[in-house]
């Protein structure tokens, strides 16, 4: 007898753990059909992102990650952005935008921009955006870059001016890429918690609903200021392993997804209607030459060696077959102060002459170069390639690879040995790019020389435009003789497509759904 | 155990020294009688053979990337596996995955073993408090899932073969602990250890004389039984992306570059697998019927 | 059995809290992840301003009375990624970790039961063979590999079924054989042995000498004796299958606890870590307190132990 009670017991408690999770299947299973009305013939209306990773939250101006970042641009709209194609400034909440004196600008503002709860758009809501990001409370993490910015003022409805405690000329830079505009009223009054969790802005689409970890549901905004979009159900959903995406899309699951390993790429294009999108991206790729290190990098004419060593053209055909734009300097096409600087090029006779010249014999030196693994496309398989190139000039490499999280920790501790691979984007700007790369407080591309980091902040204070651009154009020449690092490549961007849905991939890496609709 | 175990065969070589070679033919009478205890036995010799004479008889060289070569099928271009992505050949970083394997399942048993088989002594000899705050923080750890243990520890200390061997030996000493304590209380009850303390032999005397020699054979039918375990969960945890890192070919690893490659390369998934399952299938065959055969005690359990 | 009871289950919270403690001393000796959660172009001040407001730069011991403190209320602080409560993320989790393992937990016992029974019926048989076989070769495949298998064979050949993802019925088919295959080599194994050791039992001797059929005689004498010890059996292997589902949500992106704690482990997100840690032990810890007293009802000798 006392056996059965043990028993029923147990099955007791099957049957509530079961019964705990019943309610959330039935929740599951009822909104994915919603959400995947794409599967079936008729009039497409749905479209469903295949997204590496959950939004972090959904509250605008907190997350610098491009995960989150890309999902809400989605549901707020920017003052400014950049083009599609060419990354050129466009207005969007903003009109108009000038400078009127050093420390001040001055922007005027779209009129007749409805929120999706109904509320206006105005001057206010770019003060309390931007007060949010300076909030210590709010600890957002775009904080740093704002923190030249002393006060916006509310001129009229559609007109604010931002005053900065000192010449900013990136200020454009850090609204086209960070800021989105929040509705005040509508935080104030459910609170910055329930706010990240049900989001209301001016864009294209409105919230729906949020599953952790599964998917983000949204819906075409009937008032959305540039008409309603073509796609009136949008679903993100998190499917981080590739190899679970790809089988998501052929089985036509998911209708776009982002980052197709080179090797893919056939695989896609020979299935029924899928299609491959690329887009020379603004991200950049590198081999940095570790000057922190104490080590033969320190040799200007070791690093040059290794410039002439290294086989970029080689690496770009048989790596990434193809999909990249060679670099040759700190800046890439893209990038607005951009010049063209000297080519190495492959000459590994002069490399193991520079070596030799340096007072080193190649045959006995040994360098260590570490990467991460599926950060950039194809990274640890680039590393593989820089040593075996390296090697042909009897430089033996240790390659190490990486654990994403533990790379960056490493590089930030200065832990780094000789070489490292890392990427760096967006890189629209010279400033942003020059100054976070090549100055002793940024790690990032481990190369510091006292001159030129002097050099450096004098022209990112110079406020002359045409005098600015000057100045990074010399520094560009400078950083490329001092063999400052291996330029590698500006990343391309690769997407799987429906083949009856009209994308065009952005260079900003963003899915801006309201420039999308099915044929 | 790499200490231990000489140590251990000295031991026993003075106790058996004339029946020595009878003892070796007896082990191979016994397991020639077992069909799957010889073919778990082969598998073994296979490993070690492999992993010690690997860089020999590899036909290339298995960390060097050759481009022009990338992603070719089994048995083409002189490649009996194909190549991977970063044309490496497949046979031959399977060959030295096996070293991988076998350091990293031999290091993790001997020094599990060696922890928990010192810490099993103590608390099962000593008994008292020292037995209760031992077997606690044993009971602790094998309340918490092992790959997940594993998996965190290795996480948080970081990747690479010395680390994986860490994480690992510090999620397996508890099993060793565990199993050698009761093996060292029975062997207090029983009637020579007891006639020696009541004859007033030495506590020391007692332990390395009487308790620490009897203990080998445990200590031998559980490594064998562990060490299984131990290459699974290094290769579990080398696929989810910690464990040992590339360029070091591991069948963990190997499996984790390959599964990007799943719907057009299916060589790149198949033979580290079918490599994973023979090592794991062959030390478990092998540790079954060792347990079988020199503790007939425990069969069936 | 009360004191028993009571014993078993200050263990538990022992066992919790040790489990935290050791994580919480290993995180933090591992150094802080302040960095990660910023630009990367973010200046040292800032680093060091977020250094000192999430509490990383205190000493230890310090830090670690907070952390106690709170956790004893379910505080386990703020994801430093999204900045939501911790263990309200992980506890989010559950639902879909618990639907994946207890389905693949029904599948395997639906499966290992018949098949231990038969095995032990026909002891020495084709059968028992085959059963014995099929056990051993499970044990040897590691749980990511067969998944990957599943995944080339349904998703990537045939295309017939999902390989990743959660949500609706489907996609739960590949996971859930992938975690139940591990559990279907052990479950059998026990219930073969559970069966074995009722079937020498005198009383289905006799029952057989005197003619019951077959059937009746398994059914109704031999498998419902050996129940509970097959049920005891598998309340102890059940950690087994939680640390299985944990690399089966990763290869499926399941969205559950487990693909949840590697995220974070990766992002170095450690209150999200340390509140895993601490659902994953209590759960195994209840579920091994609770196995345990079933185990002690079955057998009362255990308790004099």
């Amino acid at each position: 007898m006392k056996k059965y009670l043990v028993l029923l017991m147990t099955i007791g408690l099957l049957v509530v753990m079961a019964a705990c999770t019943e309610g959330t299947a039935g929740g599951d299973d009822g909104t994915s059909s919603d959400g995947s009305g794409s599967d079936d013939g008729g009039e497409k209306d749905s479209l469903v992102i295949g997204f590496e990773s959950d939004a972090a939250t959904l509250i605008a101006n907190n997350d610098v990650n491009y995960v989150t970042d890309t999902q809400i641009r989605n549901i707020y709209d920017p003052l400014i952005e950049r083009d599609a194609q060419n990354g050129d400034l466009v207005p969007v909440l903003a009109e108009d935008w000038e400078n009127v004196d050093e420390l001040t600008w001055r922007l005027t503002l779209k009129e007749g921009v409805k929120f999706h709860n109904g509320a206006d758009f105005n001057a206010e809501s770019v003060k309390f955006s931007i007060d949010y990001i300076l909030d210590e409370a709010n600890n957002s993490a775009y904080r740093s870059r704002w923190v030249n910015v002393e006060e916006v003022i509310v001129l009229s409805d559609y007109e604010v001016e931002i005053k900065t405690s000192e010449p900013f000329p990136s200020l454009l830079d850090r609204i086209t890429e960070d800021l989105l505009i929040m509705e005040p009223g509508y935080v104030e009054e459910v609170g910055t918690e329930q706010a990240a969790k049900e989001p209301i802005g001016t864009g294209a689409y409105q919230f729906v609903e949020w599953s952790r970890d599964n998917y983000l549901q949204l819906e075409a905004f009937e008032d959305h200021w540039r008409g309603e979009p073509s796609i009136k159900n949008l679903e993100f959903r998190y499917i981080p392993e590739f190899s679970s995406r790809m089988s998501a899309f052929l089985s036509g699951e998911i209708d776009l997804f982002k980052n197709i390993p080179v090797d893919s790429v056939e695989e896609i294009e020979s299935s029924d209607n899928a299609k491959i999108e690329e887009v020379s991206s603004s991200r950049i790729n590198y081999l940095t030459l570790n000057t922190f290190h104490d080590g033969p990098l320190q040799d200007v004419k070791v690093r040059q060696a290794i410039n002439y060593a290294v086989d970029v053209d080689e690496l770009l055909e048989s790596v990434l077959n193809g999909y990249g734009t060679k670099m040759t300097g700190p800046l890439a096409e893209i990038n607005s102060g951009y010049v063209e600087t000297d080519d190495y090029g492959y000459d590994p006779d002069k490399a193991v002459e520079l070596i030799e010249e340096a007072g080193y014999d190649p045959e006995s030196m040994t360098l260590s170069l570490d990467t991460p693994n599926g950060r950039y496309p194809m990274d640890s398989h680039v590393a593989q390639g820089i040593a075996a190139q390296l090697s042909e000039i009897g430089i033996e490499v240790e390659v190490q690879v990486n654990e994403w999280g533990n790379h960056l920790e490493r590089i930030q501790n200065r832990e780094m040995g000789d070489m490292f691979i890392l990427g760096w984007g967006p890189a629209f700007t010279p400033q942003s790019t020059i100054e976070n790369l090549f100055t002793e407080n940024a790690p990032y591309s481990s190369f510091h020389d006292p001159e030129i980091e002097e050099r450096i902040h004098e022209v990112n204070t110079t406020f002359d435009d045409e005098e600015r651009m000057e100045g990074y154009a010399e520094l560009q020449h400078v950083l490329v003789e001092q063999a400052a690092w291996v330029p590698l490549w500006q990343q391309a961007d690769l997407y799987a497509v429906r083949g009856d849905l009209n994308f065009n991939p952005r260079v900003d890496e963003k899915f801006q759904v309201h420039e999308m609709s099915w044929e | 155990m790499a200490s231990s175990l000489p140590q251990g065969e000295q031991a026993l070589d003075q106790s058996v020294k004339p029946k020595q070679p009878s003892k070796i033919a007896e082990f191979f009478s016994n397991l020639s009688r077992s069909w799957t205890g010889m073919l778990g036995f082969s598998i073994i010799i296979l490993l070690v053979l492999l992993s010690i004479f690997g860089p020999w008889i590899t036909p290339y060289d298995p960390e060097h990337a050759e481009f022009g070569k990338k992603l070719l099928p089994p048995m083409t271009d002189g490649h009996l596996l194909g190549t991977d992505q970063l044309g490496r050949d497949i046979f031959s970083r399977i060959i030295m995955g096996a070293r991988v394997s076998v350091i990293i399942g031999v290091a993790t048993v001997c020094i599990a073993g060696l922890i928990g088989t010192i810490v099993g002594i103590i608390a099962g000899y000593f008994r008292g408090w020292i037995d209760i705050v031992l077997m606690r923080i044993v009971d602790v750890q094998l309340s918490f899932p092992f790959i997940l243990l594993v998996l965190v520890i290795n996480a948080i200390i970081g990747t690479g073969l010395r680390n994986i061997i860490i994480s690992l030996a510090i999620g397996g000493w508890v099993i060793f602990a565990r199993v050698i304590r009761s093996e060292v209380l029975a062997l207090r009850e029983k009637e020579f250890i007891t006639s020696c303390i009541a004859t007033g032999v030495s506590r020391l005397e007692i332990l390395v004389k009487h308790i620490v020699p009897n203990l080998f054979t445990p200590m031998i039918i559980l490594a064998s039984l562990q060490i299984g375990t131990y290459i699974i969960a290094e290769a579990s945890i080398s696929f989810l992306g910690f464990g040992v890192q590339p360029p070091t070919p591991a069948w963990g690893n190997m499996l984790n570059e390959g599964k990007d490659y799943i719907f057009s390369s299916w060589w790149l998934i198949t033979f580290p697998g079918i490599a994973i399952v023979l090592t794991a299938l062959g030390v478990n065959l092998f540790g079954d019927w060792l347990r079988d055969t020199l503790d007939p005690e425990l069969k069936g359990e | 059995m009360l004191d028993f009871i009571i014993k078993r289950f200050l263990q538990v919270i022992v066992v919790v809290f040790l489990a935290l403690t050791v994580v919480f001393f290993l995180i933090r000796l591992a150094g802080d992840p302040t960095t990660l959660f910023l630009p990367p172009d973010a200046p040292r001040e800032q680093i060091e301003e977020y250094r000192e407001l999430l509490g990383y730069n205190r000493p230890l011991y310090v830090q670690y009375g907070d952390f106690v403190s709170s956790a004893v209320q379910g505080d386990f602080g703020e994801s430093l990624r999204s900045q939501e409560d911790a263990l309200g993320i992980v506890l989010s989790r559950l639902p879909a970790t618990f639907q994946l393992a207890i389905s693949a937990l029904v599948l395997a016992l639906l499966i290992a039961i018949p098949l231990g029974v038969l095995s032990a019926y026909k002891r020495n048989t084709v059968f028992d063979r085959i059963g014995v076989g099929l056990t051993v070769v499970g044990q040897a495949v590691p749980s990511f590999w067969l998944g990957l298998l599943l995944i080339f064979f349904f998703a990537a050949q045939l295309k017939v079924l999902p390989s990743g993802g959660g949500g609706t019925p489907v996609h739960m088919i590949l996971p859930t054989l992938t975690l139940a295959a591990y559990s279907v080599a052990r479950f059998t194994r026990f219930t073969r042995s559970a069966m074995l050791d009722v079937l020498r039992k005198d009383y289905i001797r006799t029952a057989k000498a005197s003619g019951v059929p077959t059937m009746r005689l398994i059914m109704r004498y031999a498998l419902r004796n050996s129940l509970i010890p097959i049920i005891t059996l598998v309340a102890l292997d059940l950690g087994v299958l939680l640390g299985g589902a944990v690399i089966t949500e990763v290869v499926f992106s399941w969205p559950g606890v487990g693909r949840l704690l590697m995220q974070s482990l990766m992002n170095r997100d450690f209150p999200i870590v340390l509140a895993g840690v601490f659902i994953i032990a209590l759960i195994y810890a209840i579920i091994n307190f609770v196995a345990d007293i079933l185990y002690a009802y079955v057998n009362p000798q255990i308790r004099v132990k």
